[in-house]
């Protein structure tokens, strides 16, 4: 039996115990046949699984997790949640100061008017309490043993299915250097960043996505070429893979590439790609800066990406895109507003500066008006604003609305 | 900087820029927002120690014995689970939905009450 197949035998083994009707100590057998023995590299699940993610290596951390979780549902709630608190509050501080509830003030007014007010704030400071307790939870956990994940990750470089390229040399631009979502390292800065991010994600998802459920709906949603054929794909900004093992999964004849500026990301994204048996390629690369040949994908997909860019850099990618792409290719972007328009309201704004601002997206602002169909015409390819619908669970207000597609000539 | 070893870096990583969040003051004084911070950090600690206390009672009542291996490699089941997230749903409800409240409405210590005649 070669590692993989005993990996998968000891993963379904766990599920089934997981989901008995009566509540199971996982057997050391079980465990030993999940983590492969001892010196072997993968993602030990000596605790088991929950759908397709191991659950954290420490019950105690895994249980504070949880409790987050819940602490961030209450941050982001409506009727009894701090948001609709805010959102009220907000409302009575425009009628205070003369304005209709849904008036477009500019983005400074805005601030002036709500940034002291004790409700608003302290939604904000549970929000951010919350999201910094989170990163430093599970990172804290991932350190207890830093050697034992480095040398795992170092272990899963050479082996297959797929293939990883680090570039160690590569320049990095400063506008991928920041600890976006205010995580601990960022994407490039923490070489365990992919534990820390995929772990940390699942309280982002307020507990759900286990099964990379957010990533498979949008793979499934990706339209195809006109002629039907896909035989390459690239995902922009791969992140920890899952993205890419969705795309394996709907498309498991293609070659499937993910890259990403953060080689930690990449670095993770392979071994997890390894551990699962799939059969994805990853390279740490800029988006605008590929490496790719000149008309080789027949559909490229970036999921929750372009806000985390400056715009200026957004139209290098998208130049990028068009080069890449065969004629008649697609070009499938889901992100913040490609299947919404940006906030006018005052809540809604300030939310989106409060965000920049406390939560680490220092692009997320100028992506408000950034330009994703001119960028995309002006490069010769074809935008349709009417695209297949994605499950955009990030935002929760994508899910239902057609999303932006486009095809090149 | 990244982490190192001896000037080494450890893995994959490179540079970062640093944000500023920790030093974020987001009601008026630092030590308000500590106690938040240390509000919610603290109802964290109390659910793990609940939860912990919980397993080992399905342990005690089905095997008459516990170690602590058996307690971290629990695996509920689908209903107890359920039962779980409802009762630290409930927590988090009991314990922190005053925050929603509508300060607009909240007066100062000692100030007078409307709508009561004290003659």
């Amino acid at each position: 039996m070669d590692r993989r197949t005993l990996l998968t035998g000891g993963a379904a083994a766990v599920t089934t115990a997981a989901t008995g009707a009566l509540g199971t100590v996982i057997a050391p057998t079980v465990a030993n046949a999940a983590t492969g023995g001892s010196g072997d590299f993968s993602i030990d699940a000596p605790r088991g699984r929950e759908g397709s993610y191991p659950r954290l290596p420490s019950l105690d951390v895994q249980s504070n997790q949880e409790f987050l979780t819940d602490i961030r549902a209450f941050a982001q709630g409506g009727r009894g949640g701090l948001t609709q608190a805010a959102r009220d509050r907000v409302k009575e501080i425009l009628e205070e100061n003369g304005h209709g509830p849904y008036d477009e003030l500019p983005m400074d007014e805005v601030i002036a008017l709500v940034e002291n007010d004790p409700t608003v704030m302290a939604s904000a400071r549970v929000w951010l309490s919350n999201q910094q307790l989170t990163w430093k939870g599970v990172r804290d956990l991932f350190y207890r043993d830093p050697d034992r994940y480095l040398s795992e990750l170092k272990a899963a470089e050479r082996l297959g299915p797929g293939s990883l390229e680090l570039n160690p040399t590569m320049h990095i631009p400063d506008y991928a250097k920041h600890e976006i979502h205010i995580q601990p390292g960022g994407y490039v800065g923490d070489p365990l960043a992919g534990y820390i991010y995929e772990h940390g994600l699942i309280n982002f998802f307020l507990g759900h996505n286990k099964n990379d459920e957010n990533q498979v709906g949008v793979a499934a949603a990706a339209p195809l070429p006109q002629d039907g054929k896909v035989r390459r794909v690239l995902e922009l900004g791969c992140s920890a893979g899952q993205m890419t093992g969705a795309l394996k999964q709907r498309f498991p004849d293609a070659e499937v590439w993910g890259i990403d500026v953060g080689g930690p990301m990449v670095h993770y994204a392979h071994m997890r790609g390894v551990d699962r048996g799939v059969n994805v390629n990853y390279r740490q690369a800029l988006a605008e800066d590929t490496g790719f040949p000149d008309g080789h994908f027949d559909l490229i997909v970036s999921y929750i990406i372009l806000h985390e860019i400056p715009n200026a850099v957004n139209t290098k990618i998208m130049q990028e895109v068009s080069r890449i792409l065969r004629g008649g290719g697609v070009y499938y972007p889901v992100d913040f507003y490609t299947s919404f328009s940006p906030p006018k309201d005052a809540y809604g704004k300030f939310r989106r500066w409060w965000d920049h601002r406390w939560n680490g997206e220092p692009w997320a602002l100028q992506h408000m008006d950034y330009d994703l169909a001119a960028d995309l015409t002006n490069v010769g390819m074809t935008v349709n604003k009417e695209g297949p619908s994605a499950m955009n669970y990030n935002t929760g207000s994508g899910r239902g609305r057609p999303n932006l597609m486009a095809t090149k000539a | 900087m990244a982490d190192t070893k001896n000037g080494e870096r450890l893995g994959a990583e490179t540079d970062f820029i640093k944000h500023d969040s920790d030093n974020m003051v987001l009601l008026g004084h630092p030590h308000i927002d500590n106690l938040i911070h240390m509000v919610i950090a603290l109802g964290g600690e109390m659910w793990t120690g609940q939860q912990r206390v919980k397993i080992m009672e399905t342990l005690l009542t089905k095997h008459g014995k516990v170690t602590t291996e058996m307690i971290e490699q629990y695996m509920p089941t689908d209903e107890e689970k359920a039962a779980w997230d409802a009762e630290r749903k409930a927590m988090v409800d009991r314990v922190y939905s005053v925050m929603a409240r509508n300060t607009n409405a909240a007066r100062d210590f000692g100030s007078p009450e409307p709508n009561i005649d004290k003659s």
